[in-house]
């Protein structure tokens, strides 16, 4: 095939056998050839086509091959135009240069910060000095943003200053550049942040103090730690995780004092899922018996928080059960993880052989009984059986509530938490179940009162 | 024992002379004063509305046509002694519930019940003294009971305990020994314990002879010397909500009577906004857990 036919061949052939002219082409002539197609490669949105070019045929693209392509950020065809993108970001730093020289000459904002975009996502250092060019010349929001971003993806340390520059222009750059500098990380951007953190608003701290925890220096440690004096709400959470993230730096101690405490305790009870990792870090760090007051009341959020706060539960020796009795009063939202966090409790104590103190004795089973009646049925048969757990002889003074139960399971749970007990008192209670409504729990109730006067009867 | 506002004073005032039961300010001052000198209870200018309520219904029961009246009856009567029983009901009211300071009963049987048992254990001695210094209607003695049958009888069933609940208030006392109660009463009670030391008959509740043979009540005025040397070798005082009625120079007294009836390492406790400061530099003040006591040394 002359030069004529083949490009001809290019433009008309289908894609099947484009491929497939493609595929015979030897691998030693493969890097030769390819710029004279690659054009016309690109323009073809087959999907056969594309994923030729960008699995079998991109070992094979290089400066050159970049310099074809990066012309193609211009198309009007949004497909073309993000396809090319693609492959000059799987390019590479070898598509720099490439990339540099369309930037220069092109004009169009639009493409200025597609290009900017690409060059941040390659991460090549190469492109910083003309990044910078772009950035000072700029009029367009966007390519000013892009350049921001873009310099702080390659890590320009030479760009700090004039990024610096951009972040009293506007306020819609503030974030821009904080995340920039985050990812720049010298000590000339953390000086600037420190700066500028007291003049600016808490949404902005917010992401200042994201930065500092990244960026951070021993100072910074210590700064953050004063700010737990100052602040309260959701900014405790993000100068927790920073401080956190410092102290792994560093290996720093954290102080533990009642301010410390207050901010462990504000970021628990957040249970933000943005904080996860923080609480459960806090949880696992500080032993401390208000913090695990505090765990308590978001017992049941999330898994890996209840095993954490479970097995924290468990370690702590000194604790009493006065606290879970005094929030299970409070009927708290989480009162159905509670009740088998304490059925948890009680086959520990069990296992330790840990006795419960009269106090606590006493207040369980008053928080317990008033969980008989109360709405959920689920809660009534936990509370059912951790009364029998605790107490039965007290329990047994309670059947005349329990038989009232108005779910039948529950009325068939209590039947089997009596099936143990084989006394007088349970007679009354399993004479009135007899007539029980639902033939299950009848059923149920009149052969255990016959089990239990067989055996009672020798 | 308590003063509190809830007297119905328009019924009271429908049954009374109105021309003539009007309570002018120098009556007021003279009747406080009377009232103040017999058991220490002082009506700031406030509770004027109070007092001329309270007084009224008694007043119109005594056919008598003034308040001024009423306080020539109460100097000079030949059975002044006798109306002022009915005058000190008149003047108190017993508001208080079972249960009412759970963090104290705590206290009681954790910490200061088996500290003085020790004591006594040395001491060869196995009766320990309680006394509930205002009982009003018995809420607080037999609460005591209670946590005592509940707590420390078990473990200590060879000690004797001897709980005495005295109000100035013989209607009080009446209430008290018939220990019969309303749900309101008994709303801060364990459910398991009203089931185990009460018997609910109808809409009120019975307290069981087992909890009542462990109580005593009998009248007495905390202002009255006389009355306050029969109480000696005490080991616990409960006189919560009372001293909040006094003014400084009978809350004084009245602590200083306290102290001397206690006896060494006893305690002393008060009222959730009740304070000795300024009152009493001679006992030494313990922490409990969400509460606190006062221990003579």
């Amino acid at each position: 095939m002359t030069k004529t036919e083949e490009k001809y061949f290019y433009r008309s052939a289908g894609a099947a056998d484009l491929i497939d002219f493609i595929n015979k082409i030897p691998a030693n002539k493969l890097s030769q050839k390819i710029p004279d197609f690659l054009d016309e490669l690109l323009i073809n949105e087959d999907k056969g086509i594309q994923n030729l070019l960008s699995y079998s045929l991109i070992n094979y693209l290089g400066e050159k091959e970049a310099g074809i392509i990066a012309r193609h950020i211009s198309s009007d065809k949004i497909n073309i135009r993000n396809f090319a993108g693609e492959l000059l970001i799987k390019i590479g730093a070898k598509a720099v240069p490439a990339l540099i020289k369309y930037l220069v000459s092109v004009s169009d904002d639009d493409d200025l910060k597609f290009t900017i975009d690409i060059l941040g996502m390659i991460g090549d250092s190469k492109a910083g000095d003309t990044l910078i060019s772009v950035l000072l010349s700029a009029q367009n929001e966007n390519v000013i943003v892009a350049c921001i971003e873009a310099l702080g993806n390659i890590k320009y340390e030479e760009a700090v200053d004039y990024i610096m520059m951009c972040y009293d222009k506007k306020d819609v750059y503030k974030m821009y550049v904080i995340e920039a500098l985050s990812k720049i990380g010298s000590a000339k951007a953390l000086e600037f942040l420190h700066n500028k953190y007291p003049d600016e608003n808490e949404f902005t701290r917010l992401t200042m103090i994201e930065t500092m925890g990244v960026i951070g220096d021993e100072e910074t440690f210590f700064f953050l730690l004063s700010e737990l004096n100052e602040r309260e709400g959701a900014i405790v959470c993000t100068i927790m995780e920073a401080i956190l993230k410092l102290k792994d730096k560093f290996g720093f101690d954290i102080p533990f004092d009642e301010k410390m405490k207050n901010a462990v305790i504000q970021t628990v009870f957040a249970a933000d899922p943005d904080y996860k990792e923080v609480a459960v870090y806090l949880i696992s760090l500080f032993h401390d018996r208000e913090i695990l007051d505090a765990c308590l009341r978001i017992y049941g959020k999330d898994p890996e928080l209840d095993s954490i706060i479970k097995h924290k539960f468990f370690d702590y020796q000194n604790y009493n059960l006065l606290e879970l009795a005094a929030l299970i009063n409070e009927k708290p939202a989480n009162l159905q993880p509670l009740l088998f966090l304490l059925q948890h409790v009680l086959d520990e104590f069990d296992r330790r052989e840990r006795k419960i103190q009269n106090v606590e004795y006493r207040n369980l089973i008053d928080s317990i009984t008033k969980c008989l009646e109360y709405p959920h049925e689920e809660i009534r048969k936990s509370a059912m059986s951790i009364l029998f757990r605790l107490d039965t002889g007290i329990a047994l003074m309670f059947l005349d509530i329990m038989v009232r139960d108005d779910n039948v399971w529950n009325r068939l749970h209590l039947l089997d938490l009596l099936a143990d007990i084989d006394i007088e008192q349970t007679k009354d209670a399993l004479s009135v179940l007899m007539k029980d409504d639902n033939e299950m729990v009848a059923e149920k109730s009149r052969s255990l009162l016959e089990f239990n006067y067989q055996t009672e009867k020798p | 024992m308590s003063i509190v506002n809830s007297a119905a004073y328009s019924f009271l005032n429908s049954e009374v002379h109105t021309s003539d039961t009007y309570l002018s300010v120098e009556t007021f001052e003279n009747l406080r004063k009377h009232i103040y000198d017999q058991c220490g209870i002082y009506f700031q200018d406030n509770k004027k509305y109070l007092l001329e309520a309270r007084l009224s219904k008694r007043i119109s029961h005594l056919r008598l046509n003034s308040f001024e009246a009423y306080l020539n009856y109460l100097k000079y009567n030949v059975n002044k002694e006798n109306e002022k029983k009915y005058l000190f009901d008149a003047i108190t009211i017993n508001e208080t519930y079972f249960f009412r300071n759970q963090p104290q009963l705590d206290a009681l049987v954790t910490k200061v019940i088996p500290e003085i048992i020790e004591q006594k254990q040395k001491a060869g001695k196995n009766r320990i003294r309680i006394w509930s210094a205002a009982s009003s209607s018995g809420e607080e003695a037999y609460s005591i009971a209670i946590s005592i049958l509940d707590f420390i009888k078990i473990k200590y069933p060879d000690f004797e305990f001897e709980i005495t609940g005295t109000d100035i208030s013989h209607a009080a006392i009446e209430a008290a020994k018939n220990g019969i109660y309303k749900d309101y009463a008994v709303r801060s009670t364990p459910a398991h314990y009203l089931k185990k030391y009460f018997k609910a008959k109808g809409n009120v509740y019975h307290i069981d002879p087992s909890v009542k043979q462990m109580v005593q009540f009998r009248f007495l005025n905390l202002y009255d010397d006389s009355d306050m040397k029969t109480m000696m070798g005490i080991d616990i005082i409960f006189c919560a909500n009372v001293l909040i009625y006094f003014d400084i120079n009978s809350k004084i007294k009245v602590v200083s009577s306290l102290y001397n009836s206690l006896n060494r390492g006893g305690y002393l406790f008060i009222g959730y906004s009740e304070t000795l400061h300024s009152v009493s530099k001679a006992f030494r003040l313990v922490s409990f857990s969400k509460t606190i006591g006062y221990r003579k040394e």
